[in-house]
């Protein structure tokens, strides 16, 4: 088998914070020893709530932030040996899309010049070239290349997220890390956006990280899922697999808490209490002070990934829970 | 355009007129000029003389149309204190007050924006905190205060520069500096945080994702849209201009405006003082308006709606 396109060993990343002057700056983690593999056209979806750190693995992942320790791998090549020219390289075959397109668009320049500044800067095309490739692309997102013209402030919000998308497959990069990229839309746009993303994916050798915490737009992109919880991989596998069987206590506390329209649906477990606490990790799971089956080993010894069933989770006590009988359909 | 300008020109124009007519009645209802200019022992019948002579016996509204009708012709009146043309004096304080604002301002620019982005650019380094050292350093100390210091070291101690009067254009160095340096110092305070708050915009971290260089991301990214808000601080720096002045005239006995306009307001010489108003008054408003128009070229925002 070939190298996978992007490989992650160990990817930690903390923040320092100063509890007092001349304080040794305590560590917060938001990610921690994750190891994730991707192939080329594979589609991972990274969920969890909000500072679970997914975002700070995106940035991780596209090196727009330095790790404290571990490694990332693009086609085989370790971000720490990358020269100035193989950063470049790497930008032009990666993108990001981010959450809210009005400020992830330079509110100063034309549709036009955003979409086409990249194939200008890496000089992979000429003035006139990049503007027919521009409105092709334009045309590919489902807008009118008349709107090359226009500033962002002239468009609709969903028409600006396809501006952004645009703006991220001009240059036919290998992945594109979608950071909340539907977040921000109304659930109608959104279904719209998914849609499109669904068709590039087929059109093009693209593969996506789609780091979301909605739970129902991302089981109709990605093919695997990544559940994260205070900056560790708690539960990945086949999107389906999961769906069906979540192994995890959270992964099933989130799924449990999708919003149904059924009501004959109830929920397998009761929802999770309290907010993420980053500052109050010590050692042992970090999710046993939320968690309703939490036993004394969990305190003391750190679960890891393992492999049940048909995907890995990070729990001790994974095998005892029985696969629910609604949730897994309910949410498609 | 040409119908924005010309709709922002007839609001100036309203601006002025109701100024010059708030400043009209408001000086008259503010102490007698006859008491003021000729002492408090003269006697009525030489007070009523200095009415009937300045006109000031007559009603408001009759005083103020005659007002308007010579400043309409150019003529300002005189002034109570030495009959001279108030239209004279401000034509030869002017020049002087101009020339020490306007190059301060040019040169707190020259100084302050590049300081300011190299600040913003080089965050929590050396540079960055000598450049915010100085800066809030010239902005603390209150500017009639390094005008004395700038007296001291380079008049008194080093004697290479006049410390005061404003006969030669080695005058003008020491006023010139002082005013700059003070305003440099916003300058470049307020650029740096601008341009950081425009480095954190998601719109910073896709043209990083898409690999723009760094000196591009800067001069067609970041710079465009901190200057919007870059213009409305310069814009408001720029109209507190010609109020400053009156410190750093006073420090370096620089006969500009700003002397001249304290010196008419203590005596009451109202002629002089109304017309400085207006002089005053003419210069925010172009101001405003530059600003404006500015606003229009740099944001395609405001830009879409004319």
């Amino acid at each position: 088998m070939s190298a996978p396109l992007l490989e992650t060993r160990n990817l930690t990343k903390g923040f320092g914070q100063k509890t007092g002057w001349l304080a040794k700056p305590k560590f917060l983690y938001a990610s921690s020893s994750i190891d994730l593999k991707l192939n080329s056209r594979e589609r991972l979806g990274i969920v969890g709530e909000s500072g679970s750190g997914k975002s700070t693995l995106g940035r991780l992942i596209l090196g727009l932030t330095p790790p404290t320790d571990g490694e990332i791998f693009f086609e085989g090549v370790n971000h720490k040996n990358r020269s100035t020219r193989g950063w470049k390289e790497f930008r032009v075959r990666t993108s990001l899309v981010q959450q809210n397109p009005l400020s992830a668009l330079n509110p100063q320049m034309t549709i036009g010049e955003q979409i086409s500044e990249g194939l200008l800067v890496h000089h992979i095309a000429g003035r006139a070239v990049a503007h027919e490739r521009a409105a092709k692309m334009l045309e590919q997102v489902g807008l009118p290349s008349a709107m090359m013209t226009r500033y962002p402030h002239q468009m609709s919000g969903g028409q600006r997220q396809r501006v952004v998308i645009a703006r991220a497959l001009i240059l036919d990069p290998k992945l594109v890390v979608f950071d909340e990229a539907v977040s921000a839309l109304d659930v109608s746009v959104q279904a719209q956006v998914v849609a499109l993303l669904r068709e590039l994916w087929q059109q093009r050798d693209l593969a996506y990280v789609f780091i979301t915490h909605d739970l129902r737009v991302v089981r109709h992109v990605v093919d695997r899922i990544a559940v994260m919880y205070l900056g560790r991989v708690v539960e990945t596998g086949n999107i389906d697999s999961v769906y069906e069987w979540p192994r995890h206590p959270y992964t099933r506390a989130l799924l449990a808490s999708v919003p149904s329209m059924d009501p004959t649906i109830r929920n397998i477990q009761p929802p999770i209490k309290g907010e993420l606490d980053v500052a109050k990790i010590g050692g042992g799971c970090p999710f046993r002070s939320r968690c309703p089956f939490a036993i004394e080993k969990c305190a003391t010894e750190t679960p890891v990934l393992r492999t049940v069933g048909n995907q890995q989770v990070a729990c001790h006590r994974a095998e005892e829970f029985p696969r629910p009988v609604q949730v897994g359909r309910e949410v498609a | 355009m040409a119908g924005f300008i010309l709709s922002k020109a007839a609001r100036a124009f309203a601006v002025l007129f109701s100024t010059a007519l708030f400043v009209f009645v408001v000086l008259r209802f503010s102490g007698d000029p006859a008491e003021r200019m000729l002492g408090e022992f003269a006697t009525p019948e030489a007070q009523a003389a200095f009415r009937t002579l300045w006109g000031l016996d007559k009603s408001i509204p009759e005083q103020f149309l005659i007002y308007l009708q010579h400043a309409l012709q150019g003529d300002f009146g005189k002034s109570y204190a030495d009959g001279r043309d108030v239209f004279d004096i401000i034509k030869q304080s002017i020049p002087k007050t101009l020339t020490v604002s306007v190059s301060a301002f040019v040169i707190a620019i020259l100084l302050g924006i590049p300081a300011g982005i190299v600040a913003a650019i080089r965050r929590d380094s050396a540079v960055d905190r000598l450049v915010m050292a100085t800066a809030v350093l010239g902005n603390s100390i209150p500017m009639f205060l390094v005008g004395l210091i700038f007296i001291f070291i380079f008049a008194v101690w080093l004697r290479v520069l006049p410390s005061s009067g404003s006969s030669t254009w080695r005058h003008a160095i020491l006023p010139i500096a002082t005013f700059a340096l003070y305003n440099a110092a916003s300058i470049a305070r307020f650029a740096r945080a601008t341009l950081i708050e425009v480095l954190y915009q998601p719109y910073i971290a896709a043209a990083r994702g898409d690999g723009i260089p760094p000196s591009e991301i800067i001069l067609r990214h970041a710079l465009p849209n901190a200057a919007i808000p870059l213009v409305t601080m310069l814009g408001i720096l720029a109209t507190s201009l010609l109020g400053g002045t009156v410190l750093v005239e006073t420090v370096f006995a620089w006969t500009g405006m700003g002397a001249q306009f304290v010196r008419a307001v203590g005596q009451g010489d109202l002629n002089v003082v109304q017309a400085m108003i207006l002089v005053f008054t003419v210069f925010v408003v172009t101001i405003n308006l530059t600003v404006e128009i500015l606003y229009a070229l740099l944001n395609p925002k405001i830009r879409s709606q004319k």
